[in-house]
């Protein structure tokens, strides 16, 4: 099966994770926990379904069965396989997903985190226009190694709302589809390579229409790590699936690592230069 | 040793850490994770010294005691905040009040 977003594989090692074609039921039975598109079974397995689209099996998190059934593009598939289905496979391994689109700064990666509508795409993408390359979109796998936080590159699509697009000066239409009947698109930007990119820093971002101009500031204590619910991806699924501890601690490893900043953006307009400066500003200090 | 869920807590009460929650620190202050109800509290440096004493079982009384030498305030209004805070901690699972008698045996 293709996944043309991917980046190269840089390692020579056996695949620790297979994805393949095969029966998907459509719903499980007696599941012990269930939402919208997603359930859990009793043996730890996660069904992540959508009607009439797709339907993915996560098995020991590292099986992925795509429903033989299942007739979309390639660009549809990898959309959930890269969002939920991801979410599901790195919580069920006890890598901890940090909700976040990450870019690189100079030689170390830099994840702009936030929950879905503040504008942590528009960001990557204003900071890939201006050169950077993409590490991921929406989730960074974070691997603790040797006491640095481990960034494992993704998908290089981001996934823009129309007003976004707009925002970064993109033809909304110019886009690819992410999802059917769905109104964000996507823009394929220059991605890295396969390996692990170091995490400098943490830009946590948010929009307050009082403000004019972006502001910038160091997070500490407890507060640079809550809400927790806005740093992991996924999270409820991710206490289902008996991550409730681990999530924390890997939080409170992560902010003993990298240095984790606010960046408020106004609501209207402003000068998307003034963000990338900011941006690249948390790389700096971070060395 | 007891716990004492009901009770209203008072000078004479011990507590102690709830055993179902998990500490940590990030930049020295202390956040904590209840493992009954899910929910986490961030402490400022003040809380965060409070939270260490409460590592092994005190009087409400013996904490503010120690809150009041390291801090300087009127003893009473000391008292009446941390018996405040106390409350949230335990209605939310992350401490607990036990029984004196049975601990002193």
């Amino acid at each position: 099966m293709p996944l043309p977003s991917l980046p190269a594989p840089t390692g020579h090692g056996e695949p620790d994770l297979t994805l393949s074609r095969g029966p998907v039921p459509h719903r499980l039975q007696a599941p012990v926990w269930s939402s919208h598109f997603v359930e859990i079974g009793a043996d730890g397995a996660v069904l992540v379904r959508v009607p009439d689209v797709v339907g993915f099996l996560v098995r020991d998190g590292c099986k992925v069965i795509l429903d033989e059934d299942c007739d979309a593009e390639t660009s549809v598939i990898e959309t959930f396989l890269f969002s939920t289905v991801a979410g599901a496979v790195l919580h069920r391994r006890g890598i901890f997903p940090l909700h976040a689109s990450c870019v690189m700064v100079g030689d170390v990666a830099v994840a702009l985190a936030g929950v879905s509508g503040r504008g942590k795409s528009t960001l990557a993408g204003i900071m890939s226009m201006h050169g950077h390359d993409v590490v991921s979109d929406d989730i960074c796998p974070v691997a603790f190694q040797n006491g640095r936080a481990m960034i494992a590159p993704g998908p290089c699509r981001i996934r823009l709302w129309p007003d976004s697009a707009t925002l970064l000066g993109l033809s909304h239409e110019a886009l690819d589809v992410g999802r059917p009947n769905h109104p964000k698109r996507v823009l394929s930007a220059r991605g890295t390579d396969g390996a692990p990119k170091p995490l400098g820093a943490v830009v946590r971002v948010a929009i307050d229409r009082r403000i004019e101009t972006p502001i910038l500031h160091r997070l500490s204590g407890p507060s640079a790590i809550t809400p927790m619910e806005e740093l992991v991806y996924r999270a409820r699924l991710g206490r289902r699936l008996d991550r409730r501890v681990g999530l924390f601690q890997d939080l409170v490893r992560l902010a003993a690592l990298v240095p984790i900043y606010q960046l408020i953006r106004p609501e209207g307009s402003f000068d998307p230069a003034l963000l990338v400066d900011l941006v690249r500003s948390t790389a700096n200090s971070a060395h | 040793m007891r716990t004492m869920p009901t009770d209203t807590l008072t000078t004479d009460t011990l507590v102690s850490w709830h055993p179902e929650q998990v500490t940590a620190a990030v930049d020295g202050q202390v956040i904590v994770m209840g493992l009954i109800q899910g929910q986490y509290v961030g402490l400022d440096d003040i809380g965060s010294a409070l939270w260490t004493l409460l590592e092994q079982p005190q009087t409400v009384g013996h904490v503010c005691d120690q809150l009041a030498q390291q801090y300087r305030g009127d003893p009473g209004v000391i008292a009446s905040d941390v018996l405040a805070f106390l409350e949230e901690l335990r209605a939310i699972d992350l401490i607990q009040a036990l029984d004196a008698d049975s601990s002193a045996s």
